[in-house]
């Protein structure tokens, strides 16, 4: 017989079992992270359909900045772009891995008015993309504030569709200034309940 | 905003060979899951999979980026599955006290009105005296219920012994 056990005061009624013979080993104890190691910046849920939205005055105190999106485009199907502190210059470039399907495909993109891709966003209208569908992405820029060194960055970033569409990327971009980034816009119409969640890492 | 941008929730680890591994009762209070944790199984090599809350349909899509056991890149698309088609674990025919990474993230869980993605990275390698694989995964959960429950289950046998997860809240607007 499987073994409730119950975990930390801020979720006692967290549980883990296994339903088959075993023995549940006793859990770590709930614990929290140093609440300065990783941050909440600041996040966007959105209520109406945006053509672009941005974070400004982003503190330079923090190693690297992550990025998590859930959202999905007002028009068709695309990508989530952004620039850093509203360079809209060709200073970006992208180098990107796409999966769709069975197929593999690799780009470089040179001298581009801003980086590939926070979150690829599943179109609108088509019955093949309903409307509770939602691409996602997982972005990292380390050493950020550096004002010796010119950004470099990664992200994750795809969606399954309604499981009758879906791409996956994996890229890498460069910004070619050395300024700290100070402000990131992101460029894209958006649905309402797309969301940008900024964090910093120490 | 009350507690920490990222906590743990729960954690598990495999003492005697099993599966289905079930963490229920996910506080509704974060706004994504990231789960990090090793697998390694006792049959031949297979996935560690997960499911949410009691889906028993094939109500999972999925597509895949591997390279294929280091023969070329390789994409994929399935659908109709019966779980998040996760990372790799290796196998009982494998070198011994070799496991498998296994890292998830799951977006927005507690949503009422959006599908569910999750993101996944593995590999598994004993360090090429088999095939090495690695790869990431966008699955998509064709449910717009918030997620209370997750299950750990391998379409192998069991997990092996040593396996383990860690299940973290992290916390945004």
């Amino acid at each position: 017989m499987s073994i409730a056990t119950r975990f930390g005061s801020l979720n006692p009624s967290s549980q883990v079992t296994a339903f088959t013979s075993g023995t549940v080993a006793t859990p770590s104890a709930k614990r929290s992270f140093d609440t300065s190691a990783f941050e909440f910046i600041a996040g966007h849920v959105l209520e109406s359909e945006t053509s672009s939205l941005s974070f400004t005055g982003i503190p330079g105190t923090y190693k690297t900045l992550h990025i998590r999106t859930t959202a999905r485009s007002n028009g068709g199907q695309g990508d989530l772009n952004f620039r850093f502190n509203s360079d809209t210059g060709n200073n970006y470039h992208n180098h990107l891995l796409t999966f769709y399907a069975s197929n593999v495909n690799a780009y470089s993109q040179n001298s581009t008015s801003s980086t590939r891709s926070a979150c690829l966003l599943t179109g609108d209208t088509s019955t093949a993309q309903p409307l509770d569908c939602f691409g996602v992405g997982l972005v990292w820029i380390t050493d950020y504030a550096s004002s010796t060194k010119k950004k470099a960055g990664k992200s994750y970033c795809g969606h399954a569709g309604a499981y009758r569409g879906g791409e996956a990327q994996w890229f890498d971009f460069l910004w070619t200034s050395t300024n700290a980034i100070t402000s990131i816009e992101f460029i894209g119409t958006l649905r309402p309940g797309s969301r940008i969640d900024l964090y910093g890492i120490a | 905003m009350a507690g920490s941008t990222f906590e743990v929730i729960a954690s598990y680890t495999v003492t005697s060979a099993t599966n289905n591994i079930v963490m229920s009762n996910i506080p509704q209070t974060y706004t994504d899951l990231v789960i990090l944790g090793v697998a390694r199984i006792t049959s031949t090599a297979s996935q560690s999979n997960l499911k949410f809350n009691d889906e028993s349909l094939s109500a999972y899509g999925n597509v895949t980026s591997s390279n294929n056991g280091g023969t070329g890149l390789v994409g994929a698309r399935d659908f109709n599955r019966l779980q998040v088609d996760g990372p790799g674990a290796l196998g009982s025919t494998t070198t011994a006290d070799w496991f498998a990474p296994n890292e998830y993230h799951i977006m927005n869980y507690t949503s009422s009105t959006q599908k569910k993605n999750v993101i996944s990275f593995g590999m598994s390698s004993d360090n090429g005296s088999t095939l090495d694989y690695c790869g990431f995964q966008f699955n998509v959960w064709n449910s717009t219920a918030p997620i209370t429950k997750i299950t750990f289950v391998t379409n192998g046998t069991n997990f092996a012994v040593g396996s383990g997860w860690t299940l973290y809240g992290i916390r945004g607007k």
